[in-house]
């Protein structure tokens, strides 16, 4: 697998850099000193996995993750940072503390390349052909004040405007990002997510129930109570969408 | 907090002994029904025990009656509530002259005397009770709240010993250097080693040396600058007549982690650390520390915050140790630099 490794002081970089070289199965296609520096690496060379130091200056890891559109796969490197650690509370993450011990390495890379393989697998039985939008086993990073969770597409099941942000909700969770519904819309994957309105994105594995509403619109229950309302405009497109 | 205090004591005062009148006259009235006299007179007793024992408290505070132990206590209060009830006593008496309802031939018995006798000192003896019961939980709750913010102060202590932070990221460091630059890494393990025996063997002095405290902050700026590399700029301007004093373990070594935290470390082209110490004119060391950076609002010094962890907790050292010889004050130096600096009086040690 291809690697970048992010982190502002030249002997840490160096140091994992030596590490990573020892394994067979990764190579390391480049190095970044800061995160602007790390946007332009991973956007040009298209990593499967960055190690990313939190601590750095000006701008910090998890907002490197709040920039990019594409998150690669991410293994945390920290020499001591429990609470930026205890943000992630949600999802078990990788990280590496520094020195990194060998083994503990090797062990992440297993784990990492495991999950790539589960992934590309079904990622080539969802779609083959567009490979650029983001699928239900696609993840997306958020983070909300002092807390961040990587979320998994399918575990989301609304997105909802808000101003100039989005609450994406799963779990009991709703946190904003700041991006807007459009442009997100885009990004979706038609088959799995459906512009319900101009407020709503649904997640369609999410429906539970569905009702006829005033002005030949519709209301979608989804599976934990939320209803949501569907315009009578896209209300056509969703019933030819849900039927054979 | 005194002015509270008194005001409470006399609303207890006079809400206590206005009730004792009320209570009688009440009873009284029940019973036998009462004249205006008998009533005023009444009033008149309550005052006089309002002032007998706001005089005993007096006495009490004078004397410091507190600090007594138990068996002293105990025989001098007992002797003292007995007098005050024979003044007691005889100011009923008089009242009753004053007022004109003495009766010699009822009111002389001495079955009625020993009674009277008797129930003053009852009400003095629940008062001085009453009182003494006040000081005490006032006093477990205040020594309770002192000792809570001593261990507090202990614990950040502590927890500004070793910063984790700092000793894992030089230990990175240090394992890359091993194969780069195998000298460099030797000292730069030396130099830990240093930072770890100071911090460990610090912890319980007041005051040390000057120069002990500067070489460990030397060996801490060597070690993130092994970090930072070209980031980092350090230097030293230190008069000679600074070696003389003696300084509180730590603090500058807290204040310069700060420097580079908060300053060097948010920089990505780094910056500067400048150490200055210099004599003041009234026998004080004025110690700054200049860095790169800028602080967009003053840090707390006295929340529990994590920012402002290191700083608040310096503060609260200096008071402990010098009272309000020392000083403390951080602020911008134009738009590049932020200086701290600690004033600290030669050998002014508060406690030992």
């Amino acid at each position: 697998m291809r690697a970048i490794v992010i982190d502002d002081e030249r002997l840490a970089r160096k140091e994992l850099i030596t590490l990573l070289n020892q394994l067979e199965s990764v190579e390391v296609v480049g190095e970044a000193v800061n995160v602007d520096d790390a946007k332009e690496k991973i956007e040009e060379l298209n990593p499967d996995v960055i190690f990313l130091d939190i601590q750095m200056p000006e701008k910090t890891g998890f907002d490197l993750l709040e920039e990019l559109e594409i998150v690669p796969h991410v293994i945390f490197t920290t020499a001591y940072d429990e609470y930026a650690l205890k943000a992630f509370q949600v999802n078990a993450l990788d990280y590496l503390l520094k020195p990194i011990e060998p083994k503990r390495l090797e062990e992440a890379i297993a784990r990492l390349q495991t999950k790539i393989e589960s992934f590309t697998k079904s990622e080539a039985a969802a779609s083959n052909s567009n490979q650029k939008k983001l699928t239900l086993n696609d993840q997306v990073f958020v983070k909300d004040g002092d807390r961040c969770w990587f979320v998994k597409l399918s575990s989301v099941r609304l997105f909802e405007s808000d101003g100039n942000y989005i609450k994406v909700y799963f779990e009991n969770f709703k946190p904003m990002i700041h991006k807007s519904l459009n442009a997100l819309d885009e990004r979706l994957d038609e088959k799995s997510f459906f512009r319900a309105s101009r407020k709503h994105i649904i997640n369609l594995g999410w429906v539970e129930g569905i009702e006829p509403w005033f002005n030949g619109g519709l209301v979608v229950t989804l599976k934990g109570g939320d209803k949501i309302e569907v315009s009578r405009r896209q209300a056509a497109r969703f019933k030819e969408m849900m039927s054979l | 907090m005194t002015m509270n205090k008194e005001r409470l004591y006399w609303i207890l005062q006079i809400l206590g002994w206005g009730g004792f009148a009320f209570v009688i006259i009440f009873l009284a009235s029940l019973s036998s029904g009462m004249s205006a006299i008998q009533i005023w007179a009444f009033v008149v007793l309550a005052i006089f025990n309002l002032i007998s024992t706001h005089f005993l408290r007096y006495i009490v505070k004078t004397y410091n009656w507190f600090k007594l132990k138990i068996p002293q206590l105990l025989f001098q209060s007992l002797l003292s509530l007995l007098a005050l009830s024979c003044v007691n006593l005889v100011a009923q008496i008089l009242i009753n002259v004053a007022f004109g309802i003495l009766d010699p031939i009822e009111d002389f018995r001495i079955l009625l005397i020993l009674a009277n006798l008797f129930q003053a000192f009852l009400f003095y003896a629940v008062w001085f009770l009453l009182y003494f019961l006040f000081h005490f939980l006032d006093n477990y709750n205040t020594s309770l709240k002192y000792e809570a913010k001593i261990n507090e102060i202990r614990l950040n202590h502590l927890k500004s010993q070793l910063n984790p932070h700092f000793i894992f990221n030089a230990l990175n460091s240090v394992r890359a250097l091993v194969d780069e630059d195998p000298v460099k890494a030797k000292t730069a393990i030396t130099r830990i080693s240093n930072m770890l025996r100071f911090s460990l063997m610090m912890d319980k002095k007041q005051t040390i040396d000057f120069a002990e405290e500067l070489n460990t902050v030397k060996d801490y700026l060597e070690l993130e600058s092994i970090r930072f590399e070209e980031r980092l700029q350090i230097r030293y301007l230190v008069e000679d007549e600074a070696y003389s004093y003696k300084i509180p373990p730590m603090m500058l070594q807290t204040i310069a982690e700060n420097a580079v935290k908060h300053g060097i470390s948010n920089l990505v082209k780094g910056g500067l650390i400048e150490i200055k110490c210099r004599e003041g004119l009234n026998d004080d060391l004025y110690i700054q520390v200049k860095n790169s950076g800028h602080l967009d609002q003053a840090p707390s010094l006295k929340s529990k915050g994590d920012a402002g962890h290191g700083l608040s907790n310096t503060v609260q050292r200096l008071k402990l140790i010098y009272g309000t010889y020392a000083s403390f004050r951080i602020f911008n130096s134009g738009n590049q630099f932020v200086i701290t600096e600690i004033k600290i009086p030669k050998q002014k040690v508060k406690f030992e």
